[in-house]
């Protein structure tokens, strides 16, 4: 044990062993030779016979700093060094092949993240295992589209015995929407029309004030209420605390913000993040009122 | 890692691992770190340098022993990494400077009870080798 310790605390000095042992190798030799040379031997010849008895001194060195080798660590960092040393010396071959690697791996993480992000990575949301995008087919294997009308949806969502819980959403892309009613233009949005109990369905959480309740649906065209994105609330209201009773206006409405999803929600869709959240009914007005599950 | 041969008896036998001297020995596997041992007690008496070691071994054992250069600096290596020696730079008699090996007291502590160790061993072989048949 304690010879290990000793190993590691020279594992950085091993050059400075290696000098100490060359000299004291040098002072050994010369100091057998005197002893010859004082024994009546004359030097030439003390030299040789010292020199023969006494071995090679690189193959002792060598001997000697084994002691100190760390196991294959030790001939790991050999190598490396070796490595090191013959790619400083043909620069052309090291830049293309730094620059392929680099071009490849770049690439691939690229991909790979966005894969991720689209395909692979869940919803942040507690259980997406246990979520399922419902739509309807009529049979024909004609081209579907994603849309329920709203009495199916609501009657599916009665009936259904098979799903703990039912919810429609609908993402649009709008102009743009005001602040405050008044205030600064906060640019285009992208917006979802969402039934009572999407975010209770999807289990998110609001970081501020709150989320729909199922009393959303049943006031068709009633107060206009939102619930914006974290992301939202961050960039576009400087994350101000009393954002909860502020206003937005979007297409001549007035809609006041009851509450701020959880932090890293963006919706159902990934790819297409949702800026803030409407209840179906404050848009009734659509003219086939469409709805996607 | 070469284990450590001893041989005995007879003039130019050698406490050799690999020889780095084109000598030859006849070779017998022996307890391993006998020269560790052989080392502590050299130093007992007083601090030696690398050289001293290996002629007070020579002498001692009136020419049994042989210490071989490639063996007894590893073991040198190995005493100070367990700190069971210390190594300092001096000048020597000779008006020369030379690394001088002195023994800790930890080493101290292993010669005692490696010297009782060494004792009951060689009684329990003498009684082995004197048993009647």
């Amino acid at each position: 044990m304690r010879e290990w310790f000793s190993k590691l605390r020279h594992v950085f000095r091993r050059e400075d062993v290696a000098r100490g042992l060359r000299e004291e190798l040098d002072a050994h030799f010369e100091i057998e030779v005197r002893e010859r040379i004082a024994g009546g031997e004359p030097e030439q010849e003390a030299r040789a016979k010292a020199r023969r008895r006494f071995g090679s001194p690189a193959l002792i060195q060598d001997r000697a700093m084994d002691a100190w080798a760390v196991g294959f660590w030790d001939i790991l960092l050999q190598d490396l060094r070796y490595a090191a040393r013959t790619l400083w010396r043909a620069p052309a071959f090291t830049i293309v092949a730094l620059l392929s690697l680099a071009v490849g791996i770049g690439a691939s993480t690229a991909i790979f993240s966005l894969m991720n992000a689209l395909l692979w990575k869940t919803l942040p949301v507690p259980e997406p295992g246990r979520l399922a995008l419902v739509w309807p087919h009529d049979g024909t294997g004609a081209r579907q589209s994603f849309s329920f009308n709203h009495t199916m949806f609501r009657s599916f969502r009665e009936r259904s015995t098979v799903f703990a819980g039912v919810s429609a959403s609908w993402l649009i892309d709008s102009s743009n929407v005001i602040l405050d009613s008044n205030g600064p233009n906060a640019g285009p949005v992208r917006f979802g029309l969402v039934s009572g109990d999407y975010f209770a369905t999807l289990g998110v959480q609001p970081v501020l004030g709150r989320t729909f309740t199922m009393d959303e649906d049943r006031v068709p065209g009633g107060s206009p209420i939102a619930v914006i994105s974290y992301g939202f609330w961050q960039r576009k209201f400087n994350a101000a605390p009393d954002i909860v009773g502020r206003t937005l206006r979007m297409n001549q409405t007035v809609y006041t913000i009851v509450g701020v999803a959880a932090r890293d929600f963006r919706g159902d869709w990934p790819g297409h993040p949702a800026d803030l959240w409407l209840p179906l009914r404050t848009c009734v007005k659509p003219l086939d009122q469409t709805s996607r599950l | 890692m070469p284990n450590r041969w001893l041989t005995t008896g007879g003039p130019g036998s050698s406490i050799s691992g690999m020889s780095t001297v084109d000598v030859p020995p006849e070779r017998l596997e022996f307890l391993q770190g006998t020269l560790d041992v052989l080392i502590l007690r050299s130093l007992q008496l007083a601090p030696n340098h690398a050289y001293g070691i290996s002629q007070f071994l020579e002498h001692q054992s009136e020419h049994e022993f042989v210490v071989d250069n490639g063996t007894l600096y590893p073991a040198l290596q190995r005493l100070l990494q367990r700190q069971w020696i210390s190594a300092q730079w001096k000048t020597s008699p000779h008006a020369r400077r030379a690394r001088y090996y002195r023994l800790t007291p930890l080493g101290r502590r292993q010669l005692i009870s490696a010297e009782s160790r060494w004792r009951r061993f060689v009684e329990a072989m003498g009684r082995i080798l004197a048993a009647e048949a």
